[in-house]
């Protein structure tokens, strides 16, 4: 799998940028640098949504869960209606 | 190969949850209650759903559940109907029975009236969950018998990245480790990251414990009690 391009110009532009890179190093299971660069976009925009469940899902990969769940807490304070985070909360508190 | 045929009695949260995941079992679910609401709310799903009262006699033989494999008798609070409904089961010849209690007195009854499984649904769900809330690495934990219990537990420290052979699980903690399960990053249709879990039964012994796996081992109470997660 290709890395995804470093950091553009713009600061919305960067975020998406260590969005992508954390989802990156998910996907190869480098949960150490994934949750790295995903807080990393969070100190740039802390209402980023898909950080905040990236981290959640890094989380609950790593069997995490009252971690997870502040993360999918966070990412629907901002976002009611992100039904991903949704759903993995749902499922966590077993509902 | 024919499927199994079930008949689910009583369409409240357990019998509903009941029907449901035998459906998507690939089973064949027969679910009757009094309650048009709960009907309707099955229909779409069951082979046959109906209204109907199952103490009464010829309308049960009517709808065929004197064919089905197994029934299962989920009106519990209603114990008056839940025994009428058992001995009319019998009657008909249902030859295996499950049923569930409320109280240990219901319990027994319906095990006299001949039940091949009486299930304490509250009781059960109770003791599970206490063992999670007293020692909450377990994850999940289920008593065999004779002492023996099987139970998942994220990795313990120590065996992460070794593989299962080398991890010595056995001559550590006395227990057999049956199955890993692991969640595997995906990236979904709709573009968002998360993971499925893949179960591996009887994993190789040069299987490597990766981050994040969750361990199914099967020992005594005692044994299991001195595993530690990471």
């Amino acid at each position: 799998m290709a890395r995804p391009a470093r950091a553009g110009g713009s600061p919305g532009g960067n975020v998406q940028d260590l969005v992508e890179m954390g989802e990156f190093y998910f996907l190869n299971q480098k949960y150490a640098e994934a949750a790295k660069v995903l807080q990393k976009a969070l100190s740039l925009d802390p209402r980023c949504v898909k950080a905040y469940y990236t981290l959640g899902v890094i989380h609950e990969s790593k069997n995490e869960p009252d971690r997870a769940r502040e993360m999918y807490e966070k990412a629907l304070s901002i976002q009611p209606d992100f039904k991903p985070a949704r759903d993995h909360l749902d499922r966590l508190v077993g509902m | 190969m024919k499927k199994k045929q079930f008949a689910v009695i009583g369409l409240g949260r357990f019998g509903h949850s009941m029907a449901e995941t035998l459906i998507q079992s690939g089973c064949e679910v027969i679910a009757i209650d009094t309650d048009e609401e709960k009907i309707q709310a099955i229909s779409d799903l069951a082979t046959y759903a109906v209204q109907v009262d199952a103490t009464d006699e010829k309308a049960v033989r009517t709808i065929g559940l004197q064919n089905v494999d197994t029934a299962v008798v989920s009106i519990g609070e209603d114990i008056e109907a839940s025994i009428l409904i058992v001995m009319t089961l019998k009657e008909l010849g249902v030859k295996e029975i499950v049923a569930k209690a409320v109280t240990p007195i219901h319990g027994k009854i319906l095990r006299n009236l001949g039940v091949s499984r009486v299930v304490f649904p509250e009781r059960e769900v109770a003791v599970r969950l206490a063992n999670s809330l007293a020692q909450p690495a377990i994850i999940d934990y289920m008593d065999l018998s004779a002492g023996y219990s099987v139970m998942e537990i994220p990795a313990p420290l120590g065996t992460v990245g070794s593989k299962v052979r080398d991890s010595r699980i056995r001559e550590r903690y006395d227990v057999n480790l049956i199955a890993i399960r692991r969640k595997i990053p995906i990236i979904t249709d709709a573009g968002e990251t998360d993971f499925k879990e893949d179960l591996k039964i009887n994993p190789d012994p040069d299987e490597e414990i990766a981050v994040g796996d969750i361990l199914v081992v099967l020992g005594s109470r005692e044994s299991l009690a001195s595993m530690r997660p990471a």
